[in-house]
């Protein structure tokens, strides 16, 4: 059934404002702003912490809240940004710069006020972006084969590591560990337990729960206990009153926040380039844009409206290939696809078609979910501040608390825990020896997505590899992987060649 | 401090690389490879196996001409940590969700000494609640909360 634009909203609105759906809506943006509040806490330990209470709702409202705890948890990690110099998330670390300047000197309710309304701004544009086009984009990828869905995840895995800041070597080496790690457990094709070693429970392979919370959390929550012991700096109190903008601040804010919304739908779309690239990008920009560059390191509202624009686009710009492709371009996404599978939907084209009410109802509750931010959060600014004066070492056993028995609420057996404390010591260890989490967590998700995906090209194909330069969107798709394999390995000879000058010099 | 080559990615790459070749020895001799058209199980492990042994080889490689620094490691906090999760894990059965908990906090002063009794009685009898009032009442979920089974 053809549904056109306005039948789709219609039907989207229809389900997000249900009272159930606002509700779970509700939830989802606080306890996401709750958690991204607290440093360290980020989208996917909000999200993974968070899923357990999703598990026993119905999908379309469990999707809803799900969405409500990312975004509310970017939200959250700006406030911590602005007051603490603390970011939440790495994209944030770009909100510190300006932000933390301004609330020196007593403007951060400004700096809150505006950076809720550029987040805002920046998440209607990815949305209006999401609802002009998925209809679209999911008709063409309708026609798309395994082996196309096959160079297109092999596209967003290596785009995803090569872009992202580190070592393009480790972050390709961590993709291929979380395939391994995806790998464990019984095959769906023969039927054979693969990487299970007569462990029974691994059968069913290993919780995307579990691991994310490892990786993450626990190793987070390791790194961060000792330096944490010294005394938070003590925020700020803000008052509704001073979150006044004036004239002059808006006037500033208009084209920075133009051109951070354009550069983060642009980044967001792309496989690999994500809110933290968007945010830092913006903040380039608005530095080279600007006549008085003198501002900038001092508070200056333009280096925080720009990247929290630009995040935010990019954050939801990122749901475009994930709920239309069914591929995630970032770790956050691939979550929120792992997620989304668990509950027993499977984001792609079909799934757009197909199931309408679904795609749109989440659609328009990304509305409802930031306009819930904007009206609810800036009034409880002071609740989620007083978070932040709560002792980490109050804090840390009050995570692990919950992730245990979260984690063991799902199955309703503590063999999760094993899970989470091998990942943990895993997540840990790859901190310490510098490898990047977030590839472990896309190659997890994409990766028995992409065996799939192989398998299935080789049974159209008969055998033949040569099926994926063979046909023609399949054959561009991997011109443009080695032509970012180009490109790094050249990044990578030019940083080595100024590291080899520089230290001769 | 720098030294002079990078020790940690020598280690680690290393160490990537032998997994990487035993994945591989593993799915060749334990998984069916099948044919090019009706691929067997073994195939993407073995091919994980040999790009995984390939980077740490590369990682190892590249390492070794570049200066590096330190290993720092928090033993502490990370032994605290995994003690605490060990006896949660090993007390859900049979003590249930609550004395779990309880140890959990308990052994987390280990790895902050600012962690004392009393904060631990406090933080353990907030978290209690909160984790009935969610889990119990709202959410439902059959976990007994004693050894007695409640």
């Amino acid at each position: 059934m053809e549904l056109g634009l306005l039948d789709s909203i219609g039907l989207g609105l229809q389900s997000a404002l249900s009272l159930q759906n606002l509700f779970y809506c509700f939830l989802g943006v606080s306890f996401g702003t709750l958690l991204g509040v607290i440093p360290g806490i980020g989208p996917i330990i909000a999200i993974t912490l968070l899923f357990p209470i999703t598990f026993h709702i119905e999908p379309t409202s469990a999707l809803i809240m799900l969405a409500g705890i990312f975004y509310g948890a970017n939200y959250g990690g700006s406030t911590a940004s602005i007051l603490l110099n603390l970011p939440g998330t790495p994209a944030n670390a770009v909100t510190c710069i300006e932000g933390y300047q301004m609330s020196r000197k007593g403007r951060a309710g400004v700096a809150l006020f505006m950076t809720a309304i550029a987040s805002f701004i920046g998440a209607s544009v990815g949305i209006i972006l999401m609802m002009l086009f998925s209809n679209m984009i999911a008709k063409v990828a309708l026609q798309f084969g395994a082996p196309e869905y096959f160079s297109l995840m092999l596209l967003g895995l290596f785009a995803a590591s090569t872009m992202s800041a580190g070592d393009p070597l480790k972050g390709i080496a961590m993709i291929v560990v979380g395939a391994v790690i995806g790998t464990v457990g019984i095959d769906i094709n023969s039927g054979a337990p693969r990487l299970a070693f007569g462990i029974y429970p691994l059968y069913d392979g290993i919780s995307l729960i579990a691991l994310s919370i490892g990786v993450f959390g626990i190793a987070e929550i390791v790194a961060s206990i000792r330096p944490m012991q010294t005394e938070p700096p003590a925020a700020q109190k803000v008052t509704l009153r001073s979150m006044r903008p004036t004239g002059e601040d808006i006037r500033r804010s208009a084209a920075p926040v133009a051109r951070g919304a354009a550069i983060g739908t642009f980044l967001g779309i792309l496989p690999g380039t994500g809110a933290t690239l968007a945010a830092f990008m913006s903040y380039a920009a608005e530095r080279k844009a600007t006549r008085e560059p003198e501002r900038f390191g001092n508070g200056a509202i333009e280096g925080i409206v720009g990247p929290e624009t630009a995040n935010n686009a990019a954050d939801q710009a990122g749901f475009i290939p994930t709920m239309t492709l069914g591929i995630p371009g970032s770790a956050t996404m691939a979550i929120m696809l792992g997620v989304l599978m668990i509950h027993g939907i499977s984001p792609g084209p079909r799934l757009v078609v197909d199931e309408p009410e679904l795609f749109w109802g989440l659609v328009m509750s990304f509305w409802v979910g930031n306009l819930m931010l904007l009206v609810l959060n800036i009034p409880f600014i002071g609740v989620w501040v007083r978070v932040l004066s709560i002792p980490y070492h109050y804090l840390f056993p009050a995570v692990l608390v919950f992730v245990c028995v979260g984690v063991v609420s799902l199955t309703l057996s503590s063999f999760p825990i094993w899970i989470v404390l091998a990942c943990g010591v895993l997540g840990y260890a790859m901190r310490v020896f510098d490898y990047p989490p977030a590839p472990l967590l896309l190659g997890f998700v994409v990766g028995p997505m992409l065996e799939d995906q192989f398998r299935r090209s080789m049974v159209l194909s008969r055998g033949n590899m040569g099926l994926f330069i063979e046909r023609p969107i399949s054959a561009s798709i991997i011109v443009i992987i080695l032509a970012i394999l180009g490109w790094t390995i050249f990044r990578s000879i030019r940083n080595a060649r100024r590291a080899a000058n520089a230290t001769a010099a | 401090m720098n030294l002079s080559r990078d020790f940690r990615d020598i280690g680690s790459g290393l160490v990537l690389c032998l997994v990487g070749v035993a994945l591989l020895i593993h799915a060749l001799t334990s998984y069916r490879m099948g044919t090019p058209a009706n691929i067997g199980p073994g195939v993407w492990p073995a091919t994980l196996g040999a790009l995984l042994a390939l980077m740490g080889l590369a990682i190892a490689a590249i390492g070794f001409f570049r200066s590096g620094q330190r290993v720092e490691v928090e033993w502490r906090s990370l032994i605290a940590i995994l003690l605490a999760l060990l006896a949660f894990g090993l007390l859900l059965r049979p003590a249930g969700l609550i004395p779990a908990i309880w140890a959990l906090v308990a052994i987390c002063a280990l790895a902050d000494k600012r962690l004392t009794l009393r904060a631990i009685v406090i933080a353990s009898a907030i978290l209690s609640v909160l984790v009935y009032v969610i889990f119990k009442l709202l959410l439902g979920i059959n976990l007994p909360l004693f050894p007695w089974g409640m």
